[in-house]
């Protein structure tokens, strides 16, 4: 009966989709009648239709690198601050999944919080002696948090979970498996909205995160693994190409500030200019939206900055990689510079009385590719929730596309928005460091703080404390 | 806040809920589209486009009462023609206040004036037979749309094809060469051109508009003078904007235009800021065309005659009517116009005009038409090369063919429009814009002009005649 409901559903779906496409396909003359007359205008909808349906349809092709038992060792770093509330569910998941305990590590950092993240740590530390816990002593910001984690680290593959995302039990296994491919940098899984149900905000997201990851991510993986974010809800990196990157990226500046935020995207966008970025839609993991649209926003303004950053150093490279993918990358940098122009011309049009058709075809068209987006996410998951896919485009039609420009404008006012945290460069100083390190306990580590373990892993590789010599089949071919 | 996907919460009934909004959703996402193709112009216009496409449209076969009474109804003149003006065709009102009548009906109106004997014939052939060259056909009927709308050529087009008819229209040259939503562009218009089914005349380059005039008065820009703009100016403006019309249209169908649609209907009578405009107008419209039209006066239009004043013939303007009641105005214009030819034989019904009612009847059979390629409703479209004689009232062929069947009509064969020019003088024979006669000697005309005589200043200071023929310049 279910699955009779959902095939059902899916024909309705695809008729719908089919009719939204022939509409399309009639305006088209009307965009193109338009373009001697208001050439932005129309070539603009023009390239932004190619643009989407090129997603889709590369979109279609995508499907995830099957799991051929690869299982290098892994690191999961996850960097926290002030989440005493959510910390301990994050570790707990971390550990829960499926992936031998002998390859696997869990490395969480405290960055200084003031609350009881700390405390929380040191519960769960007492409760899984496997675990690998440290405090900076003092807060220096998420991504020194994030390297510390880097350098403490002794997998082959690097894995960030953030404090509020939570992996699924088959994640880990699934999104090692691209990295048999050597040319494999970093490896984004798929996130989905843990809180979805909560209100129309994070419903919203949900459908929202899902097209970003499965259309734009997806495409972008097929075309010689070009994701240009892999984002940091659920990524995996690996090791040997993030080390020589650290220094660089912990202590990136733009316009003479430091980079705080981004650290997701400003990692992908260095390890793309050498190697191949994939996404991996059989890793599934869950993260935490904001709930509240002030939040939301900050959040929102905060992923502009970072990608206006990052798009200048895409703009250097990007035209090496893949052609279709450089097209693809390039059309999506220069699109959020057009689009504010070109809401505001539809709507001045409209009050000036310029072309009286333009509002109304603008909005219809936009309404017309929110609804591909909806549908498609209808087509994929079965939960009721695509409609608010269309709540998104409206809200980012609206509001979001000027945050390109307010973002330009308010760049260089780094502070995190959703965090106090501090905003200045800062070495981690070894001396307030403690680190609960499998197999030592407390009164040890303190004893002990201001000895780092030795930096930088070697091939005989540390593992949960016990000696034993990890072979990366990876490494072992080369 | 953590209630997500790991939620024990009752998780049948949130899918449920789910889903149902979801379903609930589905038809409500639709709405905003049928709003745009509804409640937009240019929604309109794409839902038009659709239909269409998905089913073109055709001529209705009429019943045989529908046959009987519009033959009784038809009048029957000769020299003469009835000048009709369309605006918008399409499946809804277009909100401007504009008359626009749908597909079905102007279907209707072809297939009804096909049965009743009239023919269509275009404003080069008006143009042409008032200047002397090949005389009007039977029942003449001008069929025209202002404004080049890609509406009314979607629509009217494969009627017009269905039923080898031809139609006019005015095209605003300056829409053309920036197509919009309304307007079709020239590559269309082109296309339209070439079918032989469609003349392009004059409407204006850009002056199709209206605006702020001096005085305050918002009035149309052909009519009225701009704050601060002198008589001689306003020559000089209009003069250059029905050059660049000019112009265009040959440039894109070959042939110059020889007839004009004033825009809005204004030609300077009302909706001007200045008495003179009218005259001045006049002289510049009679430099380039050899007759024009407006709308004034649309409960006593008359036939258009060659001995009207042909810089101010008058188009009836089509409403939604059925077929009979356009018969019935077309009759109850030929009634009231004086000196035909040939008065109708059938005794006027002036009161009818409106009230006909159309009684509904079986179909009729398809007559015996060899070699007609249009079987399917034989009775609205009898092959145009087919003439019958005049004396023979059949419900089953255009009654009343003209006489001389030499004359060709608006037949497919032979497009009208291009047919007469084609063996004329070459394009560099024609009067371009530089050569029109100084201001100087035609100011000193409307002294002569404006009292409107029943033939027009046609000559200007070498004697040629300014219009007609494709624009010849042809010495007296």
């Amino acid at each position: 009966m279910q699955r009779l409901l959902r095939g059902l559903l899916k024909v309705v779906v695809v008729v719908y989709a089919v009719l939204v496409l022939g509409f399309i396909w009639l305006t088209k003359d009307l965009t193109f009648a338009t373009l001697t007359r208001d050439p932005l205008f129309a070539g603009y909808s023009i390239a932004v239709v190619l643009y989407v349906f090129g997603r889709f349809m590369l979109a279609l092709f995508y499907r995830s690198v099957p799991d051929t038992g690869h299982r290098p060792t892994v690191s999961i770093v996850i960097p926290a601050f002030n989440e005493e509330d959510g910390i301990i569910g994050t570790i707990a998941s971390c550990l829960a999944v499926n992936y031998p305990a002998s390859l696997l590590e869990v490395i969480a950092v405290d960055d200084g919080s003031t609350d009881a993240t700390w405390e929380r740590m040191q519960e769960a530390r007492a409760r899984w002696p496997q675990l690998h816990v440290l405090t900076l002593g003092r807060n220096y910001g998420k991504r020194a948090a994030m390297a510390e984690g880097i350098r403490r680290a002794r997998g082959h593959i690097l894995c960030f979970v953030d404090s509020d995302s939570y992996l699924d039990a088959d994640a880990l296994a699934a999104i090692v498996a691209p990295f048999v491919d050597r040319r494999v940098g970093a490896v984004v899984g798929h996130a989905d909205v843990r809180n979805h149900s909560v209100n129309w905000m994070t419903k919203m997201q949900q459908v929202r995160y899902f097209s970003a990851f499965r259309v734009i991510k997806g495409a972008e993986s097929l075309l010689s693994g070009t994701v240009t974010c892999a984002s940091g809800c659920c990524a995996a990196y690996r090791r040997s190409v993030v080390l020589p990157l650290l220094e660089k990226w912990e202590f990136q500046t733009f316009l003479g500030r430091p980079a705080t935020f981004g650290d997701d995207r400003a990692l992908t966008n260095r390890i793309l200019a050498t190697h191949r970025v994939v996404y991996q839609a059989s890793a599934r993991a869950e993260t935490v939206a904001p709930e509240s649209m002030r939040v939301f926003f900050r959040q929102q303004l905060r992923w502009k900055k970072s990608w206006l950053r990052e798009s200048l150093n895409v703009l250097r490279y990007f035209w090496r990689k893949n052609p279709v993918a450089a097209v693809f990358t390039y059309a999506s940098i220069a699109f959020p510079f057009m689009a504010p122009w070109v809401v505001l011309h539809a709507v001045a049009g409209r009050l000036l009385g310029g072309q009286p058709g333009g509002l109304w075809f603008y909005i219809i068209g936009t309404y017309a590719m929110a609804l591909l987006y909806s549908l498609f996410y209808a087509f994929k998951r079965h939960d009721g929730l695509w409609y608010h896919g269309m709540t998104f485009v409206a809200l980012y039609m609206g509001v979001l596309v000027f945050q390109t420009y307010w973002g330009i404008l308010t760049m260089r006012d780094t502070r995190w928005g959703t965090r106090a945290s501090t905003v200045e460069h800062a070495r981690v100083d070894p001396a307030l460091v403690v680190a609960l390190t499998p197999g030592t306990d407390l009164a040890v580590a303190q004893r002990n703080h201001g000895e780092r373990p030795d930096r930088f892993g070697t091939p005989e590789d540390y593992v949960h404390g016990r000696r034993e010599r990890v072979v990366d089949p990876v490494g072992s071919k080369e | 806040m953590r209630s997500g996907l790991h939620s024990h919460a009752p998780v049948a009934r949130r899918w449920l809920r789910q889903l149902v909004s979801g379903l609930v959703a589905l038809p409500l996402s639709a709405l905003p589209f049928v709003a745009y193709v509804n409640l937009t112009p240019e929604g309109r216009l794409v839902r038009d486009r659709a239909l269409v496409a998905l089913r073109p449209p055709t001529l209705p076969s009429l019943t045989r009462a529908e046959l009987v009474a519009a033959t009784a109804a038809a009048p029957q003149y000769g020299g003469k023609v009835m000048a009709l003006a369309y605006h918008g065709i399409g499946s809804a009102s277009d909100g401007d206040g504009g008359f626009i009548v749908s597909p079905d009906r102007f279907g209707e109106h072809l297939a009804t004036l096909r049965a009743a004997g009239m023919h269509t014939v275009t404003a080069r052939q008006v143009a042409q037979a008032f200047d002397g060259g090949r005389p009007l056909p039977r029942n003449a009927v001008m069929i025209s749309f202002d404004d080049g709308r890609t509406d009314a050529m979607m629509f009217a087009d494969p009627l017009l094809a269905e039923a080898h008819m031809a139609a006019t229209m005015f095209v605003i040259t300056g829409a053309a060469a920036e197509p919009g939503i309304y307007y079709a562009s020239w590559d269309k218009l082109e296309g339209y051109a070439h079918s032989g089914r469609w003349d392009l005349q004059a409407h204006t380059d850009r002056l199709h508009r209206e605006r702020k005039a001096a005085g305050g008065q918002v009035l149309p820009a052909l009519t009225s003078l701009e704050p601060g703009e002198s008589l001689a100016e306003y020559r000089a403006r209009v003069r250059a904007d029905l050059g660049r019309a000019s112009a265009a249209i040959e440039d894109h169908t070959g042939h110059a235009p020889v007839a004009f649609a004033y825009p809005f209907g204004a030609y300077g009578a009302e909706r001007t800021n200045d008495p003179q405009v009218r005259s001045v107008l006049r002289e510049e419209v009679t430099q380039r065309y050899a007759v024009a039209f407006h709308q004034d006066g649309q409960a006593t239009i008359p036939l258009a005659g060659s001995d009207d004043d042909r810089l101010g013939l008058r188009r009836l303007e089509v409403g939604d009517w059925s077929g009979l009641q356009l018969i019935k105005r077309i009759r109850a214009a030929a009634d009231r116009t004086p000196g035909l030819e040939h008065p109708a034989p059938v005794t006027p019904e002036p009161d009818e005009v409106d009230g006909g009612q159309e009684p509904a009847g079986e179909p009729v059979a398809a007559p015996d038409t060899p070699g007609s390629t249009t079987s399917a409703a034989p009775v609205t479209t009898p092959p145009p090369a087919k003439r019958r004689a005049p004396s023979v009232p059949s419900v089953t062929g255009p009654a009343g063919a003209p006489p001389s069947t030499a004359v060709p009509t608006t037949g497919g064969t032979s497009p009208p429009s291009t047919a007469p020019v084609a063996g004329g003088p070459t394009p560099s024979t024609t009067l371009p814009p530089t050569t029109a006669p100084p201001i100087v000697t035609t100011t000193t005309t409307p002294a002569t002009t404006t009292t409107i005589p029943p033939t027009t200043t046609t000559t200007d200071a070498r004697g040629c005649r300014s219009h007609g023929q494709g624009g010849v310049c042809t010495p007296r």
